[in-house]
Order: structure tokens, then C-alpha cells, then sequence
């Protein structure tokens, strides 16, 4: 590792990453436990850890004199370390939101949901053990009331006998048919809302942090004006964020009190813990953001620095990028 | 990002005046759009998951590749980001192999080697 042309550091050992791995393990093992006190020493070395790394390893200023470090080796040799870092992280990333989708389609394929509702209708029809004149919609509806409540044998007739007892539980009353999310959302298009409006927040503030950083880096701009543009740019960002956390817990409240969707069940499990762990993704980002933001009031980003804006915005992307799977797989399927 | 323009990007930016960074940002807006629509056009089921993932598909792509600009950026980039769904991959096939009818309910042009049964 190298300060660019100023290489002057022979050795690089840092207990910082240690520390932030100790703070880590004691902030897990602190919430396993719900205990409040542990949890809070834990975040405390963590953060203590991380910050000691930023200031240690990582002291680029965009200044000549203390340049972008540089990584050696391979496979990132002569990229700046930040953002082989950032993008390693991603990596890393993709894993914890690969596994929490890989855990859902495992579940998912072995539930009935309302599309195998659907799907049961349909060849109730084809084979002609439906009432004339009926479709898999008004099957359907005869199958699950207004609030979604299964109705066991008014289903069963409308069916022909084709949807019985074992398509909603087993035996020893195992739930084998799950109300996912996408069963209330799509239903109601005031319920699809927020996530739908979500979307294109989203979608609309990784623009916004492209357009900061062009002005960041844009040389022709008056300084006043490129912060100003600067600062402007990153708080719209802040707000369609903030207008993301609004809407996706106002959602969350509506699933919760209108259909009684809750954690308790395992298809709100996966979505609580899925979307909820994007959310914070979200919250983390934003916290970011407003460091980033005050920097650009006083006039803190300049050509020289704008790649601060850059790391930042793969990560704000890579959020983007999460619900892009996340919205059709948990809102619309 | 701006200064990774390629020559398909100049031209783009000199024939409509607008950088690949907007229409990218244009195009993923209509296929949200799309996306939300195919949930309300009554298809069928396999026509409704064909249309999520293929939009799915299409918006990732803009994301990573020009928002994450990756089109320009070093290959090594690209690789630390993909190489992790190389894991997911193969966690989706595990799914769809263990899946009741995940292989023998496949349609039979999907099994070359079927010869009328699966059973030894």
C-alpha cells in the first residue's frame, strides 16, 4: 500500500480491524442475548475500531500531499484502495442478501400461496369440476374473504373438491398454504403504494448522487455554485431516502393492523427480516449522507475529493440494486 | 463517473443532449412502470414471473453497469462483484433440483435425454 508517489510507510500494522471485530462479535452476542448493556459496549468498540481504521489507514484529504492510497498486488494493484474496498464489501454484501433470498425461494416453493390458489382454479375449470361461467378470479374470491381469511369449505365446493383441507394444512395443522406480502399488496392497490413509490425513490436518488458527483467533479463550475449544486443534490438524495424509511414503515403499520400480517407467521418472517435489514441499509446510508452533505455546506468537495462521493454512491446504488430483487420477489410475486 | 465516457456514450450525449447516466435513469423508471403494470394485466402465472424477471433482469443491468459503472471500470471490478453469484447460483439450483417437480414436472422439451419416464 502506497500514498501514490509518497511511499514512505514501510510498515502498515493496524490493530484497528481486530477491534472492530471484537466490537462486532461483543455487539452480536449482545443481541442474541437482548441484553441492552452488552449490545451498547459492543457498538461502542466497533465504532471506536472503525473510526481508529479511518483515521489510521486511511487519512486521504484530497490534498496533494496526502493523495488517494493505492492498493498493490493482485488482483487490484494499482486501484485505490477505497474502492476495491467498497467493492469487496459489496461482495460481501450480495452474500447476505443472496442467502436471505435463497432462504425464501426454498420456502417458497414448497408453500401454497395465492398464485397456487389461482393456479388450483384454473384446472378446476379445465377439468369442468367448476360451475359454468365461473373463472379462476371468482373462484378466487370465494376462496379467501375480503381480509383474506381462508374459507375452507365454500373453496371447496367452488372448486369441486380440487382445493380441500390439506391445500391450507396439514393434518396436525401445519400451515402448508402462507399468505405472502404480495397476497395483500397486490390485492389493493393503496397497499402497493408505497412500494411502488419506493421504487422510483430510489431509482430517482441514484440519480441524484450521479448529478452530485458530476458537479463535485466538474472543474468549469464556480465554487460557490458546484457546492451549492453539490449540497443540493446530496440532500434531495436524504429526502427521497427519508421518504423511503416514511412510506416502508407506513406500509409495514398497514400490513400489521389491516391483515394482521405479522413476523409471527414464516412468510412475515422472511419479509420483516428481509426488507427490514434493506431498510437499514437504508438508515446507514443516509446517516452517511448527512456527514457528506455538511461537508458540501462548507464547500468541502472539489475535484480532488469527489471519489469520496463516488464510494459512496456504489453503496447507495448496491441498495438500490438489493430492492431491485427485493420489490418484485417479496412485493409483486 | 462522467469521465469514463466511451464513443457510443459522446455520441449518445451529442445526438440527445442527455448523458447515458439520464437515460439510464429514464429507462428505469419505464420498465418500473412495466414491472407494476404485468402484475395488474390478469396473466398468467408464468407469463407474470417471465415479465418480473426479465424487467428485474434489465433494471439490474442499468444499475451495475452504469450507475456502479462497471461498463467502463476495470474487469477486475466486475469480477469481485459477480463472483459471489456464482454461490447464489448454485443455491438456486440446489432449490430447483430439491423442489418437488422441480425436474420431473419440467416440460419435455427441457429434457433432451427423456425417453417417456424418469423412473431407473
Amino acid at each position: 500500500m502506497s500514498y501514490g508517489d509518497h511511499d514512505d510507510h514501510g510498515h502498515h500494522g493496524s490493530w484497528a480491524p481486530i477491534i472492530a471485530s471484537l466490537g462486532t462479535m461483543i455487539f452480536l452476542y449482545g443481541f442474541s442475548e437482548a441484553s441492552m448493556g452488552i449490545t451498547a459496549i459492543g457498538l461502542v468498540v466497533l465504532i471506536w475500531g472503525l473510526f481508529t481504521w479511518w483515521k489510521g489507514d486511511l487519512p486521504f484529504d484530497g490534498s496533494e500531499k496526502m493523495g488517494e492510497l493505492k492498493s498493490y498486488g493482485t488482483p487490484f494493484g494499482g486501484m485505490n484502495i477505497r474502492k476495491a474496498g467498497i467493492w469487496l464489501f459489496l461482495m460481501s454484501e450480495v452474500m447476505i442478501f443472496g442467502s436471505f433470498f435463497g432462504a425464501y425461494m426454498r420456502m417458497r416453493t414448497n408453500w401454497n400461496t395465492h398464485w397456487t390458489l389461482l393456479d388450483k382454479a384454473q384446472e378446476a375449470i379445465d377439468s369442468s369440476l367448476a360451475a359454468p361461467g365461473a373463472t379462476a378470479k371468482s373462484i378466487y374470491k370465494e376462496c379467501l374473504s375480503e381480509k383474506h381469511t381462508p374459507m375452507i369449505t365454500q373453496c371447496e365446493e367452488a372448486t369441486g373438491g380440487l382445493v380441500n383441507q390439506t391445500f391450507w394444512h396439514t393434518e396436525s395443522s401445519t400451515p402448508v398454504y402462507q399468505h405472502v406480502a404480495a397476497e395483500y399488496i397486490t390485492a389493493d392497490f393503496m397497499t402497493l403504494l408505497p412500494g411502488a413509490i419506493n421504487t422510483f425513490a430510489l431509482i430517482l436518488s441514484s440519480f441524484t448522487v450521479v448529478l452530485a458527483l458530476k458537479a463535485a467533479k466538474n472543474v468549469d463550475l464556480d465554487p460557490k455554485v458546484r457546492d451549492k449544486k453539490v449540497r443540493n443534490y446530496l440532500a434531495m438524495t436524504l429526502m427521497l431516502g427519508t421518504l423511503f424509511l416514511i412510506l416502508k414503515l407506513w406500509e409495514w403499520n398497514h400490513l400489521i393492523h389491516d391483515y394482521d400480517f405479522t413476523i409471527s407467521t414464516l412468510a412475515g418472517s422472511f419479509f420483516y427480516v428481509t426488507t427490514g435489514a434493506h431498510g437499514v441499509h437504508v438508515f446507514v446510508g443516509l446517516v452517511f449522507l448527512t456527514y457528506f452533505i455538511y461537508k458540501a455546506h462548507i464547500g468541502g468537495w472539489d475535484h480532488n475529493n469527489a471519489q469520496s462521493i463516488e464510494y459512496y454512491g456504489l453503496y447507495w446504488h448496491f441498495v438500490d440494486l438489493a430492492w431491485v430483487i427485493i420489490f418484485p420477489a417479496f412485493y409483486l410475486y | 463517473m462522467g469521465e469514463h465516457q466511451t464513443g457510443w456514450q459522446k455520441a449518445l450525449y451529442e445526438k440527445t443532449g442527455q448523458d447515458v447516466y439520464f437515460w439510464n435513469f429514464v429507462f428505469l423508471m419505464v420498465f418500473t412502470a412495466i414491472e407494476v403494470g404485468a402484475v395488474y394485466l390478469s396473466l398468467t402465472y408464468g407469463a407474470t414471473v417471465f415479465a418480473l424477471v426479465s424487467v428485474g433482469i434489465v433494471k439490474f443491468f442499468g444499475i451495475a453497469a452504469f450507475f456502479m459503472h462497471l461498463w467502463d471500470d476495470e474487469r477486475e471490478l466486475t469480477y469481485t462483484f459477480v463472483f459471489p453469484f456464482i454461490f447464489v447460483v448454485i443455491l438456486f439450483l440446489g432449490i430447483a433440483f430439491t423442489t418437488p417437480g422441480g425436474v420431473a414436472g419440467l416440460p419435455a422439451w427441457c429434457s433432451p435425454e427423456f425417453i417417456g419416464s424418469y423412473s431407473p
